[in-house]
């Protein structure tokens, strides 16, 4: 029993499963295994959410059983409960609940961020150094661009949009992922080699 | 107790958000109709649709959470239509799919069941819908290599034989062109399906389009849509009117607010700062 407990089989294990494609991707061999252990990917990715339900009934009612919060517990297990009920059951109600109620109410949360975005607009907003002037210009510009009324009456807009969509920006953006590229490689030979153990819980 | 106190919320905000409000629904109840600028990589994605021939297989990945559906959705509604109606001018065939989230799929059986018009289509053999694939990058790479090994069923619970449509599609070799909407990151679709040589095609909100343009600028992702404004831009090009056109006069009005706001923001920070307070 204690072999099994030994950190080298989950490294193992991780070395395997992320070799076995790269091998397959640069060199044409072992498709036939790096297909196969791509759907069992999906098969894990499918467990994982039941393991989330168990999860959110054993908080939930855990939570019921300690009086802590019994309102909110009854009413997540409760929806919970009845969603997955009427999806069998009346498949037209559960098409209205997801386009009439669910639908609404996420766009209204998302929405939130954009409600105080005008608010940073009025009170952070402000033209006090070089660089906060810059950064404005560049938004109000951008602003304008992404108004295709306004982009309508003034095509120098346009060109103004264009190049600090596809020059700075661009640019920029391209660092960043260049060095994400070069991060994820480090980090999976880091991985490889036993190195980088955060994934195993042991920080 | 003050205003803060109260409501947790200062009396000039509660005012920005309130005209906010106001400035978005005056186009509600009376329509401006503002004029429309198409952009240029609007065009060319409707250009990269257009251009599909008779029995060519179109995938469009639906991944877009439903809380974006605001930003991503009226585009999506525009393309499947334009999609759909390409089955019936031209005999494409389109594939639906979902490797994201459950959401992605739930947006999908929305859009199909409330905004594109199915009549007179073969289920199986004109489009089949796939459902949610769990997985995410893992299923678009497996999706891309061997088709037929990661796709057993469809979102109905038909196997694979039952459908004819899919009967040849082994890789993304069959495929002739791959769309996709996110409003996470982009980066999986290009790392997956973009060395191929297919057209990939993304929608997505405003703030991610930054993050594609490297590789729009390698052609790993050859088409972009980014928010209502190409929404209303596509649904012109392609004559079907829907929540791009409805809201474009909308989204005017809250642009010409946010830049009216820092204009505002600013002379009363420098009139305070004269007087001494700011």
């Amino acid at each position: 029993m204690s072999f099994l407990r030994r950190i080298e089989i989950p490294i193992i294990l991780f070395a395997i499963g992320s070799l076995l494609p790269l091998i397959d991707y640069y060199t044409g061999n072992l498709s036939v295994q790096a297909s196969e252990l791509l759907s069992w990917v999906v098969i894990l990715v499918t467990f994982s959410y039941l393991i989330g339900v168990v999860n959110l009934f054993r908080y939930h009612l855990n939570n019921i059983r300690k009086g802590r919060d019994v309102y909110y517990s009854v009413l997540v297990i409760g929806s919970f409960l009845f969603y997955l009920a009427i999806a069998y059951l009346n498949k037209s109600i559960y098409d209205w609940i997801f386009s009439k109620l669910y639908t609404p109410l996420s766009m209204s949360i998302s929405s939130f961020v954009g409600f105080y975005t005008y608010t940073v607009f009025l009170r952070g907003a402000r033209l006090k150094s070089p660089t906060a002037i810059l950064l404005l210009i560049v938004t109000v510009v951008i602003l304008l661009y992404n108004t295709p009324s306004i982009r309508a009456l003034s095509p120098q807009l346009i060109t103004v949009g264009d190049w600090i969509k596809n020059v700075p920006n661009t640019g920029a953006y391209r660092g960043i992922l260049i060095g994400m590229g070069i991060s994820m490689i480090v980090l999976f030979m880091r991985a490889i080699i036993g190195r980088e153990r955060s994934y195993l819980g042991g920080g | 107790m003050d205003e803060v106190q109260r409501t947790g919320i200062p009396l000039v905000d509660r005012a920005v958000f309130m005209i906010f409000i106001i400035l978005i629904a005056i186009p509600a109840i009376s329509p401006l109709g503002l004029p429309i600028s198409i952009s240029s990589n609007t065009v060319e994605v409707y250009r990269q649709i257009e251009d599909l021939k008779s029995g060519d297989i179109a995938m469009w990945i639906t991944d877009f959470s439903v809380g974006t559906w605001g930003q991503v959705g009226p585009a999506e509604v525009a393309i499947y239509r334009h999609l759909f109606d390409l089955i019936r001018r031209k005999g494409i065939k389109v594939i639906i799919v979902t490797t994201y989230s459950v959401d992605g799929s739930l947006n999908a059986e929305r859009i199909l069941r409330e905004y594109v018009d199915t009549r007179g289509l073969k289920y199986g053999e004109d489009y089949v819908n796939l459902g949610w694939i769990p997985g995410y990058e893992t299923t678009l790479m497996a999706m891309a290599k061997d088709f037929q090994g990661i796709v057993k069923t469809d979102a109905y619970g038909n196997t694979i034989d039952k459908l004819p449509m899919l009967r040849d599609v082994r890789s993304i070799s069959d495929i002739a062109l791959i769309g996709f909407s996110t409003s996470t990151s982009p980066d999986p679709y290009p790392r997956q399906l973009g060395g191929y040589g297919k057209p990939l095609i993304i929608n997505t909100l405003i703030a991610t389009v930054p993050w594609t343009l490297p590789y729009y600028e390698k052609r790993l992702i050859t088409g972009y849509i980014g928010a209502e404004s190409d929404a209303a831009g596509y649904e012109k090009l392609t004559g079907m009117p829907g929540e791009g056109l409805r809201t474009l006069d909308a989204q005017t009005l809250s642009h010409i607010y946010g830049v009216g706001l820092i204009i505002i923001g600013n002379i009363w920070y420098f009139t305070r700062r004269r007087g001494g307070k700011g």
